[in-house]
C-alpha cells in the first residue's frame, strides 16, 4: 500500500493463435463482455507481437501478448502439445513460464450439418494438454447450399460431449451460444415457435466473465468465487439448451429426446439440474472425484436404437456386418457410429474378407467396438484427394465420447472405417487426419472399390 | 515439464516475419489509431467472417461465399464522404508478380469481387463522392533489402500488375529493434490523395 492505494505488478500473459486477428478479437471481446477486465492500453509498436494492458477495476493489471500464427514462433511445451495434437484452435493462453491458463474456439459457424464435430480434434488436444477450453459459437447457422437460405441448429451432442469432458478430465469445456442475426431471422421465417425463451444476450457475457476471471485467477490466485460463479453460469445455459423444444422433426419435448435418446442418466439434468452443476464445479475446480450417480457419460442398453447406417450401410465393411445378421446399434436415430460386440463384429467380417484377420484380431476382444464410418478420399479426374474435414474432428469426438469411461479408462476399441474409389496409402503424418487417426483409432481399415458396394482391396491406415 | 522464459530471445523472435505483421500494422493505423471502421478484415488461411459495410448509423452485412475470391482487409473511413482502403496480401506471390499473368488475375479477381459484394450490400458503397483505394500489403524478411523490394512493388503496381490509380504499396519490416515502413504508390496517384494516405500511416 502506498498512500492507501494498492499497487501491483502487471503480469504478463501470452495468447499464441491460428493468426493475430483470433488474439485482437480475444481481447477486444474480453474488454467489451467482461466484468472483470477492461482495455486500458495497446501498442502495436511490433505488428508481429501486439500487446495489450488490461486492468481490474480493483487495479490488478494484465500485459496479454499477442503471437500469432502458430508455426511463426518457437512454441512452449505446453501450447506445442496441444496445437500438435490434432488440429490448431483458435487461441491459446499460457503464462510467462508456458504454464497452461485457458484456450479455446471463437467461431462465427455454428456446429451444424456435416462439420458438427470438425473443431473437436483441437479442443480435446487442448483437454489432453491440460487447457480449460471454451467454445464459442451460435445458437443458428444458415445453410446455402440449396435454393433457399435455411436454419440449422447445433444439436444436443456437442453439449454433452462438454459435459462428459467435463467429467472425465476433470477440466471445464465449456460451450457458449450468442445470437447470430442471419440464422435467427432465417429460424423466425421458417418456424413458428420460433424462438425459444432464451437470454440471448447472456452467452458473451458468461464467457467473458470466465475467461478475465481465470486469468485473474492465474495471475493473483485470487478470484476464484467469480470463476465458480461463471462456470456455473455457463453450465446452466449449456443444460438449458439441451433442454428447449427442438422447432426441426417430430414432436421431440427436448434436444436430448431428438438427438440422444439413450442417454443415460438423463434425469440428473432435470430434477437434480442444481446438484448436478454443483457437482460439475467442484470436479472441475478439484474438490471431489466424479461420481456416478452424475455420470451423463454412457448409454442405456434398452434405450438404444438399431443402427440405420443410411448410405453408409452399403458400404463393404458395414454390409458385411449387417449381412452377418448382426444388430449393431447406437445412441440415436441417424447417428453414424455404431457399437457392437467385438467377436460378432470379426466373425462377419473376416467371414467375407479373411485377409483382414490379423489387423481386426489386434482388437481388445473384451471389450466392445466402436465404428466410425467416414470418407477420408474422393476421386476427381486423375487425383485422389485427401479429406481432411470433417473426419479429423468428428473421430476425435466419438473416441472420446463413445470408447472412454467416466474415469476416462478405455472401454470400448475403436475402428475407423473408409471406403471409396481411391486411397492414399501414406497420409502425410502432418496431416491431422492422419494424427486424429493415430491418437484415437485402434484400427483403420480402408476399402477401395469402383463402386459403393464393393472392395478392390483394402488397407490400413 | 520445465519452466521456459518467455520472454527469452528463442521464444519473443518470430521465425517468420509474415505478411500478417504488415496487414495488422495497417489495421492498426487505420482501426485502432484513426477509429476507422473495420468492415472485414480476413488474414491469409483464417476463416471468412461476414463482409460489411458502415452506412453512417449502422453496418449493411453481406456474406462471404468461400469460393469466393478474397482480399484480407477492408477498412472505412468513419464519416461520410467514405473512403476505403482494400487491402490484399501479396506473400509468396511476390516473385512472380512480373512473369506470371495469373498473379494480376488473381489479385484483380479479389478486388473486383469484394467490390462487386460491397455494392450488393450497401448504398454507401454506390455513392458518387466514395474513394476506394487498393492496398498491396507486403512483409520484407531480414534477408532482403526493403528499399529494392519497395522499388519493386512500385512499379509492378503500375506496370505487371496493372493496378487502377488509387493503388498503393504497404511494406513494412524488422529494422533491428523496430519496424521499419515504406509506402509506394501507383505512377498516377492523386498527389493531394497521396498526402493524405501519407498522413494516416505515418507514425507522427
Amino acid at each position: 500500500m502506498w498512500f492507501g492505494v494498492t499497487l501491483y505488478s502487471v503480469e504478463t500473459l501470452y495468447t499464441y493463435s491460428d493468426n493475430i486477428l483470433e488474439g485482437i478479437r480475444f481481447v477486444d471481446a474480453l474488454d467489451k463482455h467482461s466484468d472483470h477486465l477492461s482495455l486500458i492500453d495497446e501498442d502495436f509498436t511490433n505488428p508481429a507481437e501486439p500487446d495489450f494492458t488490461l486492468s481490474s477495476p480493483d487495479g490488478e493489471r494484465i500485459r496479454l501478448v499477442i503471437r500469432g500464427e502458430y508455426r511463426h514462433w518457437e512454441l512452449p511445451e505446453a501450447v506445442s502439445n496441444a496445437v500438435d495434437f490434432i488440429g490448431r484452435p483458435d487461441a491459446v493462453v499460457v503464462d510467462k513460464y508456458g504454464n497452461q491458463v485457458v484456450g479455446g474456439e471463437f467461431t462465427d459457424a455454428a456446429p451444424i450439418g456435416n462439420m458438427i464435430l470438425q473443431r473437436e480434434g483441437r479442443q480435446v488436444g487442448l483437454l489432453r494438454g491440460g487447457f480449460p477450453v471454451v467454445y464459442d459459437t451460435a445458437y443458428t447457422a444458415t445453410d446455402r447450399s440449396g435454393s433457399s437460405i435455411d436454419p440449422r441448429f447445433p444439436p444436443a451432442m456437442i453439449v454433452i460431449v462438454r459435459l462428459a469432458y467435463c467429467l472425465k478430465y476433470r477440466i471445464p469445456a465449456f460451450i457458449t451460444f450468442y445470437k447470430n442475426t442471419d440464422g435467427e431471422r432465417a429460424a423466425k421465417e421458417k418456424y413458428d415457435d420460433y424462438p425459444p425463451q432464451r437470454k440471448y444476450d447472456e452467452g458473451a457475457k458468461y464467457l467473458q466473465n470466465y475467461l478475465s476471471s481465470q486469468l485473474l485467477n492465474h495471475v493473483t490466485g485470487e478470484y476464484q468465487t467469480e470463476v465458480e460463479e461463471a462456470q456455473s453460469d455457463i453450465l446452466h445455459q449449456m443444460i438449458e439448451y439441451l433442454f428447449e423444444t427442438p422447432v426441426v422433426r417430430g414432436s421431440y419435448t427436448n434436444r436430448i429426446e431428438k438427438d440422444v435418446p439413450a442417454l443415460s442418466n438423463a434425469d440428473v439434468l432435470t430434477r437434480r439440474r442444481e446438484e448436478f452443476i454443483d457437482h460439475l464445479v467442484d470436479v472441475i475446480n478439484g474438490r471431489s472425484e466424479p461420481k456416478s450417480e452424475f455420470a451423463v457419460t454412457g448409454f442405456d442398453p434398452a434405450e438404444m436404437v438399431s443402427w440405420s447406417g443410411g448410405h453408409h450401410k452399403r458400404k463393404p465393411l458395414n454390409k458385411a456386418v449387417l449381412d452377418a445378421g448382426c444388430e449393431p446399434q447406437t445412441f440415436g436415430s441417424r447417428q453414424n457410429p455404431y457399437i457392437i460386440d467385438t467377436d460378432s463384429f470379426i466373425e462377419a467380417v473376416t467371414s467375407r474378407y479373411p485377409t483382414l484377420s490379423g489387423e481386426l484380431n489386434k482388437l481388445d476382444h473384451s471389450k466392445e467396438t466402436v465404428v466410425i464410418t467416414s470418407k477420408f478420399f474422393q476421386q476427381r479426374n486423375s487425383n485422389c484427394l485427401v479429406k481432411v474435414d470433417p473426419y479429423s474432428g468428428s473421430i476425435a469426438a466419438f473416441s472420446e465420447w463413445l470408447s472412454r469411461d467416466l474415469n476416462n479408462k478405455k472401454i470400448r476399441n475403436v475402428v475407423v472405417y473408409s471406403h471409396s474409389k481411391c486411397a492414399v496409402d501414406d497420409l502425410e503424418h502432418s496431416s491431422k487426419l492422419k494424427r486424429s487417426i493415430n491418437q484415437m483409432s485402434d484400427i483403420t481399415p480402408v476399402s477401395v472399390g469402383a463402386d459403393k458396394t464393393s472392395a478392390d482391396r483394402w488397407l490400413f491406415l | 515439464m520445465t519452466p521456459e522464459d518467455l520472454s527469452s530471445e528463442l521464444y519473443s523472435t518470430p521465425k517468420v516475419y509474415s505478411d500478417e505483421a504488415t496487414l495488422l500494422d495497417l489495421y492498426a493505423k487505420l482501426v485502432r489509431t484513426h477509429d476507422w471502421k473495420d468492415d472485414y478484415l480476413a488474414p491469409s488461411g483464417a476463416s471468412w467472417p461476414n463482409i460489411r459495410v458502415w452506412n453512417g448509423t449502422d453496418y449493411d452485412i453481406g456474406y462471404v461465399n468461400k469460393s469466393d475470391a478474397r482480399v484480407n482487409l477492408i477498412a472505412q473511413s468513419p464519416a461520410s464522404p467514405f473512403q476505403f482502403i482494400i487491402g490484399y496480401n501479396v506473400g509468396q506471390e511476390f516473385a512472380s508478380m512480373d512473369s506470371d499473368y495469373r498473379i494480376k488475375q488473381k489479385v484483380n479477381s479479389a478486388y473486383e469481387r469484394t467490390e462487386e459484394t460491397l455494392s450488393e450490400i450497401s448504398e454507401s458503397f454506390d455513392l458518387e463522392e466514395i474513394s476506394v483505394y487498393r492496398a498491396l500489403v507486403q512483409s520484407v524478411s531480414s534477408f532482403d533489402n526493403p528499399q529494392q523490394r519497395a522499388n519493386r512493388l512500385q512499379q509492378s503496381i503500375s506496370d505487371s500488375l496493372g493496378q487502377p490509380k488509387r493503388t498503393f504499396g504497404y511494406i513494412t519490416y524488422q529494422d533491428d529493434t523496430k519496424v521499419g515502413r515504406k509506402i509506394v504508390f501507383h505512377d498516377d496517384f492523386p498527389s493531394e490523395e497521396e498526402e493524405r494516405i501519407q498522413w494516416l500511416l505515418n507514425d507522427d
